[in-house]
C-alpha cells in the first residue's frame, strides 16, 4: 500500500481475521500432509502493528507507518481464539431486528456517527433519547437536534407491511365477523392505537407493537388502512381482501360480486 | 520480492518447529510459543484488504526498512480433523 492510503480499523481486524483462518486451514491440510500425527490450533495471537490514527469521515483509520516514520503509534494487538458457543454468546448482543435499523431517515455519515455512539437500531435511538433527552443525545452523538428528532419521528412512526386473514376462532363461522392480522412495527405505543378503514374506526382486539388484530366490518374489507399511535404519528396502506369473505361478496354492490 | 501473507508465515514456521519435533521419538509438543520480529503490511487486492507478515528480510536495517514490529504466537495441539 502507499504511504498515504489509510483504512478503517475494522477492516484491518478482518484482515487479521482472515489470515488467521488461513493458517488454521492450512495447519490442518500441512500436518496431514507432513503426516504428522497432530495438528495444532493458534491460540493466542499477539502483534505490534505501527500506524497513524485519523478521524476521518465519522470513523477510525490507520494509516501504517512507513520506513522513515518516527512518531507512528503501537498498536499492540492481541487475539485470543474463542469456541462456538462463546461466539454465539458474544454474537447475541449484535443481533437485531432488519427492521429496526435505521436505515433511511439518516445519511451515511450521520449513521456512523451514531453507531460510533453505540446506537444501531431505532429502539435504541429511542431509549438513549427517553433517558437522557434531546440534548444529551445531541452532546453524545454529534448530530444536531433536528436531524436526530426527525430520525426520531420516522423510527416511531407506525409501518404496516402486512394485511392478512386472522384465523377466526373455533365455533364460529370462518366468514364472519371478518378479523385480519397486522403485521408492522411501531403499531403500538402508550395504548391500543385508532385504526381506521377508509377513515372509520375499527374495533381493535389485541395489540402489540409488531401485530394488531382488527375486526372490520363486512364494508370495511378494502380501502385505506390507517394506525394512529398519536395525533401526529400514523401510517397507512391501501388494501383489499373482499374476495376472501363471502360475506363481503353478498355486501357489495350487485356489480362487484361476480 | 513480497513480503509473505501472515498465513503463511505463521504456519511455515510452526509446521517446521512441529515436523522437527515428530523427529524426536520420546517427547511429544503440545504448544508451540513463538516470538518473533515481524514485518506487516497491507495490500489493497482490488476487493479486500490483504495482510502480508513476513520476518525481517534483512539483518541490517536502512532508512529504507520498516521497523518490524513484534509477533507472538501460540499454538495448542488437537486431533486430525
Amino acid at each position: 500500500m502507499t504511504p498515504e492510503a489509510s483504512l478503517p480499523l475494522e477492516h484491518f481486524i478482518q484482515a487479521v481475521q482472515r489470515q488467521l483462518d488461513n493458517a488454521q486451514t492450512a495447519m490442518a491440510v500441512k500436518a496431514r500432509s507432513f503426516n504428522l500425527p497432530l495438528t495444532f490450533a493458534i491460540k493466542d495471537i499477539t502483534m505490534d502493528l505501527r500506524a497513524h490514527v485519523e478521524f476521518a469521515r465519522s470513523e477510525i483509520r490507520i494509516r501504517p507507518a512507513g520506513p522513515s516514520d518516527k512518531d507512528a503509534s503501537v498498536f499492540h494487538l492481541v487475539f485470543t481464539a474463542i469456541t462456538r458457543p462463546m461466539i454465539e454468546e458474544n454474537a447475541i448482543a449484535f443481533e437485531s431486528d432488519p427492521q429496526d435499523e435505521i436505515r433511511d431517515e439518516l445519511t451515511d455519515d450521520e449513521r456512523k456517527k451514531l453507531e460510533w455512539s453505540g446506537v444501531r437500531t431505532r429502539s435504541q435511538l429511542r431509549e438513549l433519547a427517553e433517558r437522557g433527552g434531546e440534548r444529551q443525545l445531541e452532546r453524545i452523538t454529534g448530530l444536531p437536534v433536528d436531524r436526530l428528532r426527525k430520525a426520531l419521528e420516522h423510527s416511531a412512526t407506525p409501518m404496516i407491511h402486512d394485511v392478512s386473514p386472522a384465523e377466526p376462532p373455533s365455533g364460529e363461522p370462518a366468514d364472519l365477523p371478518a378479523r385480519l392480522r397486522l403485521r408492522g412495527r411501531n403499531l403500538m405505543r402508550n395504548g391500543p392505537p385508532h385504526v381506521t378503514i377508509g377513515g372509520e374506526p375499527v374495533s381493535v382486539l389485541s395489540a402489540d407493537a409488531q401485530e394488531l388484530v382488527i375486526a372490520p366490518q363486512a364494508h370495511q374489507l378494502a380501502g385505506e388502512l390507517r394506525v394512529s399511535t398519536s395525533p401526529d404519528l400514523s401510517g397507512s396502506t391501501t388494501f383489499d381482501l373482499r374476495p376472501l369473505w363471502t360475506a363481503a361478496r353478498a355486501a357489495a354492490p350487485p356489480e362487484e360480486r361476480r | 520480492m513480497n513480503r509473505r501473507l501472515l498465513a503463511d508465515t505463521l504456519v511455515d514456521v510452526a509446521i517446521g518447529a512441529a515436523g522437527a519435533a515428530a523427529e524426536a521419538p520420546a517427547i511429544v509438543v503440545t504448544a508451540l510459543t513463538l516470538s518473533l520480529p515481524i514485518e506487516l503490511a497491507l495490500e489493497w487486492t482490488g476487493n479486500d484488504w490483504e495482510l502480508r507478515g513476513d520476518v525481517p528480510r534483512t539483518l541490517t536495517r536502512t532508512p529504507f526498512d520498516l521497523t518490524p514490529g513484534r509477533l507472538e504466537v501460540v499454538w495448542t495441539r488437537g486431533e486430525q480433523p
